[in-house]
């Protein structure tokens, strides 16, 4: 069952030899063998140590996960291909630090490995291959520790639920951004202040700010700097307006829009199936219509977990 | 599983522990073994920046093949107790050599840890195992580093963490040494060369005095009584009475069977706890005239006694011994042993005999006018005595006259036999150090003596020490070795030693007591102490198998204790972390009856106001316990009265009386 | 309380009616050497506020209308040549002042935006390769018109985060806007108003706000409050060093002008909502669970140690 936090004490952490520990095991039969043939109670003593020892490290390899608290945070969005960065918080709520705790999500190759103080609150990021848009949950999560002799090994398995959305992958052709339909006036310049568009004779009524001081210091005649910005229409992305055949083209098409639009900070609509985004720009209206288009036809109860 | 390359400072730790734990072997392996170890190490170690200088597999194979065969071209053989811990050495390197990965460098370490335990065969004593449990701890530090993958402690952390862990691991390695049933030899396996040079089973001139160089101590005694005078104290090992010209050796038909004990005892006997230090051979060492005791080993008719199985450890036995004694008549065969002489035996030694032994009243005479020529014939004692060459007993009596006990002995015991008085050669140790601050008497190689011993009618087997004779103090005093002159004379010291000596003694003299309590304490520790100690706590053990019960539920127990102290012990941490903050809560607790508990949000000047806004009446103890409270917590006043006055104004808070109803 | 602040707040709490908690909240900001995002409409009363502050204060005050065609030079000033004495002449911008009211921010261009946040932020001016000092106290008071959105740049998030505090103004309650039709206009009211502090004053207090105690206890409470954001799914984002700095110094500031010399929980509270409030958006998961005020849900779910 998927909970958004877990405390390691409630549940089942097992312990077996690693394969070292094996081979120590065998080791020791090797030694109490010899201390019995000669009878050595130097080697009995240092036998007795060792099994000791090993013994000592199952209780330290289940106290490095004992108790630890683990509650999932939450992922930023990603576009597929990224790697999603799943944020966890654990807390130690014991004084005694823990070291080399791994975390590892179930069938991936990479895994994360911390060292946390006593009472410390520490958050870590596990990042998570993604390959295709929707909403992709945090695997489960194999927590393990073999601290500090490497002979014994704890795990325990938990799963949390934390979903990370992920955007479709934008178009990597740089389609142009679809000017044709824009509503209004078209392509126009307007009085602004962003584009230096160039240089006109001054006169009277010209503000002292946009004249050009440094070249009539200069001895030339007072020319005016003229600014103005090109006044960008409304864009509307238009699902219905696309001639590709695929739709996850279509989505990778629009993605790669929203993200130019963006970076020209161009307002822009959505306008999908059965969905219409008013225009805008920003971060938030940036992540409201990549929303759409990575849960476009994704069903939230049927996953897609890959 | 990935498994990481170990890194160069991982190497080093590793190697530097692997040579602290082979280091006490240089004595026991050819040299040519450790410098392979060495020279391996340090390769792979110049090689983790250079890979391309690492041999490649098949060369790897090739050198451990050729390593093997240099091993049985070297020994003779594979198995052994010499062999085996130079192959172990000469594995380690090759491992380390082999090492790439962290799986690879477990085995290295788990080499040494074997290797560790075979130090012990050859030597057990206190200073070797603290040594050996240090390295031991370096081990355990490099398991500590090889398990940590993320963020690598340092040395000195691991070190500290590995010594904790040590500590830790003591409580059940007690239960587990105490308790684990000791079966005396359930599959002898003839121990090797092991165990150190005592006394000889034979003697031929030179064998004694090579041991008198040596400060080691052959055996330790705690006597029950007095102890005896320094001149009583001979102590008896191996009977020699077949003499074949040059050596001296035990008579080929020893006489097995059990003697009876001494005929007549003239005094009450002594009661001592003898610690033999391990030799190769079964003698036993027991102080003139041992009894009967059969939990030793066996008592021969000539008086000594035998170990059933070779001293390779450390032997710790009670005997009794007559200091006088009478050993009544002589058997027949006895006789005749101890009459024998070599066939080509010197004419002019047995013309000299028959001459003294014309003019002597009895036997008891004629031993005193060879002790008198001895005396007074300008014999000399000397450890370096000059080489002697033909018949060695003639030219010692007629032309050298220097010599060491044994020659002294040898040439008794033969004058005697020409005479036709039944004499042997006995070896052994005389005298021995008091040892105050143990109470007990030391017992050193360099006290190693031959003496002769002379079957006289009137008072049976008689000892007579010729040695003593030509140089008394030998017998009253050791020999101080430090003082020997260039000449090989010796010189004996009176006593009157510097203060640093004497003090350099008395430390002397600790550290053996220390040694002593250690052999008698740790490493007898065996099937008979372990029964011994147990019942001393009315634990009484049967049969072995009535210790596993025990040995399972002590470890069972301090397991289930230690895991108990190492989860909580984090607990009793927690209360002492913010004191105020704990009596505040008990405050919100008192709030909490009257149905005014504090959000889990809500700042104490918050609360405080809600409270009072409720029960006005409260204004007054609830401002100031508030007061106090920010005070604490967040003023950061750290004042003991003012956490004090505030424990006291919570504590006298009664908010159910003081609220009107 | 002390005396110098009690004596302000009284003084602008007479022309600014039934405002107490803004008026406070816009002095803390002030002695916190923090700037102020005045989201409102028009005609509440925000320029009336900026020219009370100021008198009372003993502070120059300059008005700004932000507009799409501004340029950079407008609000920094420029170098103007003198024909007759041959030099450059700096003729400074409205931003030398001590009170600056910038007026609906979100009408300039993004490059007229960034020329004020920017002076805001290093309380300095670059121009022409000079460097020129703001006075200190050196205090921007922008607003910005939440209703229109058409024709409008909207400040970006990194660059709101350079105002300590976002404030509602409001409407008046029945109270004060009776109290208002009745009255005199405010603007004749201010003639007779008096500076409270001298400009020496001003300083002393706002280099007392940085003596204030935050014991280790009450950062714990920050702390947990800032990783409660990070954490927790309802936020998109979650606070920023720089935010947590924020709140911790508009903490002080409130702690003192309430006459304490240690930051208790309630201090933190009582300014979170105006210190996060342009810092926190809500998730989609936020949105799920409808949660309608972000500040509010941070306050009410961390709970204080």
């Amino acid at each position: 069952m998927a909970e958004h936090g877990t405390t390691l004490s409630h549940r089942k952490i097992y312990i077996l030899p690693t394969k070292q520990g094996y081979a120590f095991v065998l080791l020791l039969l090797f030694m109490l063998f010899g201390s019995i043939n000669y009878n050595n109670n130097l080697a009995y003593l240092l036998t007795f140590m060792l099994v000791s020892l090993s013994l000592l490290s199952i209780i330290y390899v289940y106290r490095n996960l004992y108790a630890l608290e683990i509650t999932g945070g939450k992922c930023a969005p990603v576009f597929a291909g990224e790697q999603a960065r799943f944020v966890l918080t654990l807390y130690n709520p014991k004084p005694l630090d823990r070291f080399e705790v791994m975390f590892t999500p179930k069938q991936r190759p990479v895994s994360n490995i911390i060292h946390i103080q006593g009472f410390q609150t520490l958050t870590m990021t596990l990042p998570v291959q993604t390959h295709q848009r929707g909403h992709l949950t945090l695997p489960a999560l194999k927590i393990t520790s073999s601290y500090p002799l490497g002979l014994f090994g704890a795990w325990t398995w938990i799963s949390l639920d934390i979903d990370c959305l992920v955007y479709p992958r934008p178009s990597t052709e740089a389609p142009p951004l679809p000017t044709h339909q824009a509503e209004g006036k078209g392509m126009a310049t307007q009085p602004g202040c962003d584009d230096f568009l160039g240089f006109r004779k001054a006169t009277p009524s010209d503000p002292p700010r946009h004249l050009d001081w440094k070249s009539f210091a200069k001895g030339q005649p007072l020319m005016a700097k003229q600014f103005g910005q090109q006044l960008n229409p409304h864009l509307w992305f238009d699902w219905s307006q696309m001639d590709d055949v695929n739709p996850e083209d279509k989505l990778a098409k629009i993605t790669y829009w929203v993200l130019e639009a963006e970076r020209q900070q161009v307002s822009y609509g959505l306008q999908l199936p059965q969905m219409k985004i008013q225009t805008g720009h920003g971060s938030y209206h940036k992540h409201q219509c990549l929303k759409a288009l990575a849960l476009f036809n994704v069903h939230r109860t049927g996953d897609s977990r890959e | 599983m990935n498994d990481p390359l170990i890194k160069r400072k991982t190497l080093i730790f590793i190697c530097l522990s692997m040579s602290m734990v082979i280091l006490p072997h240089l004595t026991h392996v050819p040299i040519w073994s450790t410098g392979v170890f060495v020279g391996l190490s340090l390769w792979r170690i110049y090689g983790h920046q250079k890979p391309d200088l690492l041999p490649g597999r098949l060369l790897l194979i090739l050198v451990t093949l050729g390593l093997v065969g240099l091993h049985i071209v070297f020994f003779g053989t594979l198995f052994g107790q010499d062999v085996g811990v130079s192959l172990l050495i000469v594995m380690s390197g090759l491992k380390i050599m082999e090492s790439r990965s962290k799986r690879d460098s477990y085995m290295v370490i788990f080499l040494g840890l074997f290797i560790v335990i075979t130090n012990f065969l050859y030597n057990q004593e206190i200073i070797l195992a603290i040594y050996l449990f240090a390295a031991l701890l370096a081990l355990l530090a490099c398991m500590i580093e090889l398990s940590a993958q993320a963020q690598s402690p340092t040395v000195k952390q691991q070190l500290k963490l590995s010594s904790i862990l040590l500590l830790q691991a003591l409580p059940l390695t007690i239960v587990l040494f105490v308790f684990f049933p000791r079966v005396s030899a359930l599959w002898a396996i003839p121990g090797g060369s092991s165990g150190k040079t005592g006394l000889s089973e034979e003697m031929s001139p030179g064998q004694i005095s090579n041991l008198m160089q040596n400060t080691d101590p052959a055996f330790r005694v705690t006597f029950r009584g007095e102890i005896p005078e320094s001149e009583q104290r001979y102590w008896r090992a191996i009977i020699l009475s077949h003499y074949d010209g040059k050596t001296w050796r035990p008579n080929q038909q020893r006489i097995q069977s059990l003697r009876s004990n001494p005929r007549r005892r003239l005094a009450d006997p002594s009661y001592y706890k003898v610690q033999l230090e391990p030799h190769k051979g079964r003698w036993l060492v027991g102080l003139d005239l041992p009894a009967i005791n059969p939990a030793v080993g066996d008592a021969h008719a000539d008086y000594t006694l035998r170990s059933r199985n070779p001293v390779n450890e450390l032997l710790q036995y009670e005997a009794t011994s007559y200091l006088t004694y009478h050993t009544g008549n002589i058997s027949r065969i006895e006789y005749q042993q101890s009459l024998q002489l070599p066939h080509n035996f010197s004419p002019k030694v047995r013309l000299l005999a028959k001459k003294w032994w014309r003019t002597s009243k009895n036997s008891r005479d004629y031993v005193d006018k060879v002790l008198k020529h001895f005396n007074q014939e300008n014999f000399i004692y000397t450890l370096t005595p000059p080489r002697l060459t033909g018949d060695a007993t003639e030219q010692f009596l007629f032309d050298s006259k220097k010599g060491f006990c044994e020659h002294y002995s040898s040439a008794f015991t033969l004058l005697m036999r020409a005479a036709g008085i039944p004499a042997r050669v006995v070896t052994g140790y005389q005298g021995g150090d008091f040892n105050e601050l143990g109470g007990y008497l030391i017992v050193r190689q360099s006290d190693a003596h031959a003496w002769s011993e002379v079957w006289l009618p009137e008072s049976g087997w008689t000892r007579v020490d010729p040695t003593a004779a030509v140089a008394p103090e030998r017998i009253e005093q050791a020999i101080n070795f430090e003082d020997i002159s260039d000449t090989g004379e010796i010189l004996f010291t009176a006593g009157e030693l510097g203060a640093l000596a004497d003090m350099l003694k008395q430390m002397g003299y600790g550290l053996d007591a220390i040694n002593h309590a250690w052999n008698d304490w740790f490493i007898s520790y065996d099937s008979e102490l372990q029964k011994d100690f147990l019942s001393r706590f009315g634990i009484n053990i049967n049969h072995w198998k009535d210790l596993l019960w025990y040995l399972f539920a002590g470890v069972g127990l301090v397991f289930a204790f230690m895991f108990y102290r190492l989860l909580n012990r984090c607990d009793r941490k927690v209360a002492e972390i913010a004191p105020s903050l704990r009596i505040y809560q008990q405050f919100c607790a008192k709030m909490a009856v009257i149905n005014l508990s504090k959000q889990a949000n809500e700042g104490p000047s918050d609360y405080q106001q809600r409270i009072i806004q409720r029960y006005p009446e409260l204004d007054i103890s609830v401002s100031e316990i508030m007061k106090l409270y920010i005070a604490l917590r967040y003023k950061s006043l750290h004042s003991k009265p003012v956490l004090q006055q505030f424990k006291q104004r919570v504590a006298e808070f009664q908010p159910k009386k003081m609220i009107k109803p | 309380m002390n005396e110098p602040i009690e004596n302000i707040l009284k003084q602008v709490s007479q022309i600014i009616l039934g405002k107490d908690e803004i008026i406070k909240l816009a002095l803390t900001a002030l002695l916190a050497k923090g700037h102020i995002l005045l989201e409102d409409v028009p005609g509440v009363g925000k320029t009336t506020f900026a020219l009370t502050l100021a008198k009372v204060l003993g502070l120059d005050y300059q008005r700004v209308q932000f507009t799409s065609d501004m340029l950079p030079a407008d609000i920094l000033g420029v170098s103007i040549f003198n024909q007759n004495a041959h030099k450059f002449e700096f003729h400074p911008g409205p931003i030398f002042s001590n009170i600056v009211l910038a007026d609906e921010v979100n009408r300039a261009t993004p490059k007229a935006q960034s020329a004020l946040l920017e002076a805001m932020e290093e309380g300095q001016v670059t121009l022409d390769g000079e460097t020129r000092a703001l006075p200190d106290p050196f205090f921007v008071i922008a607003t910005q018109n939440p209703t229109d959105q058409i024709g409008t740049f909207p400040l970006p998030e990194s660059q709101l985060e350079r105002f300590l505090m976002c404030l509602y103004m409001g409407y008046p309650d029945s109270n004060a806007e009776r109290a208002l039709l009745k009255g005199e206009d405010r603007r004749h009211l201010l003639k007779s108003v008096e500076p409270a502090v001298t400009h020496d004053e001003l300083l002393q207090l706002q280099a007392q706000v940085g003596q204030i105690h935050a014991s280790d206890a009450l950062l714990d409470y920050v702390q947990n409050l800032i990783h409660f954001t990070r954490n927790q799914p309802e936020f998109l984002f979650g606070l920023s060093p720089r935010s947590g700095l924020a709140l911790l110094r508009a903490a002080k500031s409130w702690a003192f002008i309430h006459g304490r010399k240690e930051v208790l929980p309630e201090d933190v509270q009582s300014v979170l909502p105006a210190v996060t409030r342009h810092r926190l958006f809500a998730s989609s998961a936020g949105h799920a669970s409808n949660i309608e005020n972000l500040p509010q849900f941070l306050l009410s779910e961390v709970a204080v140690p």
